[in-house]
C-alpha cells in the first residue's frame, strides 16, 4: 500500500493507491445496474400489500425522487473524493472521523447482510433446479460455498474480469426484465392492479388509506437499493469526472423506467396485486402467467435467477471495497486492506467478505425456525443503507455549506436544495421503519453492532493512518479550513 | 374511512403530486435558511408548482385535509391559486435578478444595476399579479381599479410632481447609462468624483475630499457630463513641464521619456509621450502624457511621477526652470 500526497491540497487527491485503475462508463453502468437489479426481480412486491397500488406508486414516485437528488448529490461528493470510501469518505470529510465510522459501518453492513440474503436466495433457486432435473436436494450449505468460492473468482482475479462480468450481469437481467415487460403488456388490465382487498366504501387504490403510502416506502427502495456502489468504485475509474455523473445518471434512468414498469406491469396481469404482493417471487409468478404452460419451470427459475446472480457479483465487489477503505484507514486491522499486488484487486478484504457471508448464512440456518433469520438480515440492510444516504446527503450539506470553494469537478445542479429533498425523505423511510414492528428487530441489531463498534473503536484510540486518502483528504480539508476566513461571505459567489 | 381519499388514476397523480412539491417546497425553505440566497429560485418555483396541483386537486383535497378551515371548495381555490400567482411573480423577480440584472444582459465589468431598476420592476411583476389575481380570480373588473387608480395618478402626480420628475429622470438614467455606480466622473460645475449610489431621488458623489454631493436626478440628466472610466478603464492625463531654452529639445525628451517608461508608474501601453511645445516667455515648454488605468490614483501617480521627474532632472545636472502644471 504506497500512498503518496502529491500536492497539500486536497482537491489533487492521491495519485496511486494500488487499486487497478480500469472502469469506464460502461463498466460503472453494469456495476450500478447489476448491483441493484434483484430489487426489480423481488422484495418490492411486499409494498402492494401495505399500500395497494396506488399508494405503491405514489411511494415508488418519492423513492425516485430521493434517489434522483442522492444519485446528483454524490455524483458531485464522489468525482470531488474519487476513493473507494463511498459514505464513510464523504462523512469522515465532513463529520470527522465518528460520523466516517458510522457511515463506513452502515454501508458494510448494507452490503454484507445483504450479500448473505442473496446467497439463501441463490441456494434455494439452485436447489428447485436440481430438483427439477434431477428429483434431488443438495444441502444448503454446500451450495452457498460453491457460489460464494465461483463469484469470489470473478471478484478477487482481476479488476478487468470483474467488471466485463459485471457489464454482461447487468445485460442479462435488463433483457430478461424487456421480454417479460413485452409479453405483460397485451395481458395488462386494470382490475388486476387493483385487487387488493379494501373494505367497503374505501378507496381500492388506497386501501389502507393515506397511511400505506408511508407504509409502502420501505418496499419501494428495493427498486433503487444499491445504485450507490458506483461511489465505491471511483478510485478504479479511469476518469471519475466524467464517467461518475453520467454512470449515475444512465443507471437512474435505466432502473426508474425499469421499476415503473415492473411495477405497473408485475401487478397488472393475472393473478394480480393481491396474490404478486405476497408472493415470494413476483417475477416468477409473472413468467409462469405468461409463459408457464410453453417452456419449463427449470427454464423459468434459470431466468429469475440471473438477476440475484447479477446482484451476488456486484454486491461482493461494493462488500469487498467498503471493507477495504475501512481497514485502509485504521479504523480496523490495516492486514485486511492488502491488495493482490499484480491484479489490483483487495482479496483479503474479498476472501473475509466471502467467510463472513457464509457464517450469517449458517447464523440464518440454525435460527430459521424461531425468527425469520433472513428477513432480519434483509431488514439491516436496507435499513444500514437509509443510514448511510442520511450520512451522505448531510455530509454534502455540511461541505457545501463550510467548504464552498473547494474545487468540485462535478456541481450538482439541485445543489443543497436537492440534497435535502433527499434527506427528508430517506429521514421519513427511516423513521416509518422504526414503527413497523418487523423493523424493530433489525433496528435493535444495528444499534447493538453501531455500539460494539464505537467501543472497539474508542478501545483503539483512533489510530488512524493519515496516509489513506479519504483520510488525507479529510485532514487536508480541515487544515484549510482553519486558514481560511471569509468562508461565508464566499457563499454569496456560489450559483443560486 | 374518508370517502375523498383518492379513488382514480388521476387523483393518486395529484397525490403524488402534492408529496412530492411538498417535500421540495420544504427542501427548498431550508436550503434557503442555511445558504441564505440560494435556492430562492427553487423556493418559487417549487411553491407555485404545490399550489397550482392544489389548486387542480382543489375537489378532494379540500374536504379532505382542511373541511373546516375553508367553507367551500371554491374558497380554498381562490386561496391556494392566488398564492401560486404570488409565487410565480416572486419566482420571476428571482429570475430576473439572476439572469438579466447579475446574469450576462447588464453586467460588464464590475457593473452594478441601480436598485431603483429592480425595485421598480419588482413592483410592476407584483402589481400584475395581484391584477390578476383580482380580475381572474376573484372577478373583480380591474376597469374600476382602473379608473380609480387613474383618478389617484393625478392627485398623485400633482402632489408629488418633482418626486416624480426625480424618479423618472432617475429611470432615464439608468436606462441610457452615461455612468454606473463606480465610475468617477464630472459633472458641469461640480466638483469630481466617484458614484457612490443611485436612488430614486438622486446621484451620490464622493468627491476627492470625501464629501458626498447628493445631485437630483433632474440636474444630472440636463448637464453634461465627463465619465473619466472610460469602457476600456484607461484615462490620459497631461502635464506641462518648463525648461530653460539651454537645453536641446531632443535631449530631454528622450531623458524624460525613456525615464518614465522604465518606471512602473503609469501604464506602458499606450506608451508615455513626451512633447516639445514650443517657447514661452524665454522657457521651453513640454506636455507629458500618460495613461492610468484608475482615475481615483491620479494624485498618487501624478506624485509618483513628479518625484521621478524631479530626480532624474537633478541627476542629470539640468535645471528645471518653472515647475508647473
Amino acid at each position: 500500500m504506497t500512498t503518496t500526497p502529491s500536492h497539500s491540497s486536497p482537491l489533487v487527491g492521491v495519485a496511486h493507491t494500488g487499486l487497478a485503475k480500469y472502469a469506464g462508463l460502461f463498466s460503472l453502468l453494469g456495476l450500478a445496474i447489476s448491483a441493484v437489479v434483484v430489487g426489480e426481480f423481488s422484495g418490492w412486491n411486499q409494498g402492494l400489500i401495505e399500500g395497494g397500488f396506488g399508494g405503491m406508486l405514489i411511494a415508488t414516485l418519492l423513492v425516485i425522487l430521493m434517489y434522483a437528488c442522492l444519485c446528483i448529490s454524490m455524483a458531485e461528493l464522489s468525482t470531488m473524493m474519487p476513493y473507494s470510501g463511498g459514505a464513510y469518505a464523504f462523512a469522515r470529510a465532513a463529520m470527522g472521523p465518528w460520523g466516517g465510522l458510522i457511515a463506513g459501518l452502515s454501508q458494510m453492513m448494507e452490503y454484507q447482510f445483504a450479500l448473505s440474503t442473496i446467497v439463501v436466495a441463490i441456494g434455494i433457486e439452485v436447489d428447485s433446479i436440481l430438483g427439477e432435473m434431477f428429483g434431488q436436494s443438495f444441502s444448503s450449505p454446500i451450495l452457498w460455498c460453491g457460489i460464494i468460492v465461483v463469484f469470489l473468482l470473478l471478484n478477487a482475479w482481476d479488476t478487468k474480469l470483474f467488471f466485463k462480468s459485471a457489464i454482461i450481469l447487468a445485460i442479462a437481467p435488463i433483457a430478461v426484465l424487456v421480454v417479460f415487460w413485452t409479453l405483460a403488456i397485451p395481458q395488462f388490465d386494470m382490475k388486476y392492479l387493483l385487487s387488493v382487498d379494501a373494505a367497503a366504501g374505501v378507496s381500492k387504490w388506497l386501501p389502507n388509506g393515506l397511511v400505506g403510502i408511508a407504509w409502502s416506502m420501505p418496499f419501494a427502495i428495493w427498486f433503487f437499493l444499491s445504485i450507490e456502489v458506483v461511489t465505491l468504485a471511483a478510485e478504479e475509474t479511469k476518469t471519475p469526472k466524467k464517467s461518475i455523473p453520467r454512470a449515475f445518471f444512465w443507471a437512474f434512468i435505466i432502473l426508474a423506467i425499469a421499476a415503473l414498469l415492473t411495477l405497473i406491469l408485475n401487478a397488472g396481469i393475472a393473478p394480480g396485486a393481491s396474490v404478486v404482493g405476497s408472493s415470494e417471487s413476483p417475477l416468477l409468478l409473472a413468467f409462469k402467467t405468461l409463459i408457464g404452460g410453453q417452456v419449463p419451470l427449470v427454464m423459468l427459475i434459470l431466468l429469475i435467477m440471473i438477476g440475484s446472480l447479477a446482484s451476488f457479483h456486484s454486491t461482493m465487489y461494493a462488500a469487498g471495497r467498503a471493507l477495504f477503505s475501512f481497514s485502509r484507514a485504521g479504523y480496523l486491522p490495516s492486514t485486511l486492506a492488502k491488495l493482490s499486488v499484480k491484479r489490483g484487486t483487495p482479496y483479503i478484504a474479498l476472501i473475509l467478505v466471502g467467510v463472513l457471508t457464509f457464517l450469517l448464512a449458517i447464523f440464518a440456518l440454525l435460527f430459521s425456525k424461531k425468527i425469520s433469520a433472513i428477513a432480519l438480515l434483509l431488514n439491516m440492510s436496507v435499513l444500514a443503507a437509509v443510514t448511510s444516504y442520511i450520512f451522505t446527503l448531510i455530509s454534502f450539506v455540511i461541505l457545501r455549506y463550510k467548504h464552498p470553494k473547494i474545487d468540485r469537478p462535478y456541481l450538482s445542479p439541485l445543489g443543497v436544495t436537492g440534497a435535502i429533498t433527499g434527506l427528508l425523505i430517506a429521514l421519513m423511510t427511516l423513521i416509518l421503519m422504526f414503527t413497523n414492528s418487523g423493523y424493530q428487530l433489525g433496528l435493535l441489531g444495528c444499534l447493538i453492532i453501531f455500539a460494539l463498534s464505537a467501543l472497539y473503536f474508542k478501545l483503539r484510540g483512533q489510530s488512524l493512518n493519515g496516509n489513506a486518502p479519504e483520510e488525507l483528504f479529510a485532514n487536508t480539508l480541515k487544515l484549510n479550513s482553519a486558514t481560511q476566513d471569509n468562508i461565508n461571505n464566499d457563499l454569496y459567489g456560489e450559483a443560486a | 374511512m374518508n370517502s375523498y381519499i383518492p379513488n382514480s388514476l388521476t387523483s393518486i397523480l395529484e397525490l403524488a403530486a402534492i408529496l412530492i412539491f411538498t417535500v421540495t417546497t420544504l427542501s427548498a425553505v431550508m436550503s434557503v435558511f442555511i445558504t441564505k440566497r440560494n435556492g430562492l429560485i427553487f423556493l418559487g418555483s417549487q411553491t407555485a408548482l404545490l399550489f397550482f396541483i392544489l389548486f387542480i386537486a382543489r375537489d378532494w383535497v379540500q374536504p379532505l385535509f382542511f373541511p373546516k378551515s375553508f367553507d367551500s371548495v371554491e374558497d380554498f381555490g381562490q386561496v391556494v391559486i392566488s398564492v401560486s400567482i404570488v409565487s410565480i411573480a416572486f419566482a420571476v423577480t428571482i429570475l430576473m435578478r439572476i439572469f438579466v440584472w447579475e446574469g450576462s444582459v447588464f453586467v460588464r465589468g464590475n457593473t452594478q444595476v441601480p436598485g431603483l431598476l429592480v425595485g421598480l420592476t419588482n413592483a410592476f411583476i407584483y402589481l400584475l399579479a395581484i391584477l390578476i389575481i383580482l380580475q381572474f380570480v376573484y372577478g373583480q373588473s380591474i376597469t374600476a381599479l382602473a379608473t380609480l387608480s387613474g383618478a389617484a395618478a393625478v392627485v398623485l402626480g400633482f402632489s408629488a410632481q418633482s418626486t416624480l420628475g426625480e424618479m423618472f429622470a432617475g429611470l432615464a438614467l439608468s436606462i441610457s447609462r452615461p455612468f454606473k455606480v463606480g465610475d468617477w466622473i464630472y459633472v458641469d460645475g461640480l466638483d469630481e468624483g466617484k458614484v457612490i449610489d443611485q436612488t430614486w431621488r438622486h446621484v451620490q458623489i464622493r468627491t476627492r475630499n470625501h464629501c458626498v454631493l447628493n445631485v437630483a436626478n433632474s440636474v444630472i440628466t440636463g448637464k453634461s457630463i465627463r465619465n473619466f472610466s472610460s469602457a476600456q478603464g484607461k484615462i490620459r492625463i497631461c502635464e506641462s513641464i518648463h525648461f530653460n531654452q539651454s537645453i536641446n529639445p531632443s535631449e530631454m525628451q528622450t531623458l524624460l521619456q525613456d525615464e518614465i517608461a522604465k518606471s512602473n508608474i503609469v501604464l506602458q501601453n499606450p506608451p508615455p509621450s513626451v512633447l516639445f511645445k514650443g517657447a514661452i516667455d524665454d522657457k521651453f515648454e513640454y506636455e507629458i502624457s500618460y495613461f492610468i488605468d484608475n482615475y481615483e490614483h491620479k494624485p498618487i501617480k501624478s506624485d509618483a511621477l513628479w518625484k521621478l521627474i524631479v530626480e532624474t532632472i537633478h541627476q542629470s545636472g539640468y535645471g528645471l526652470a518653472v515647475l508647473s502644471k
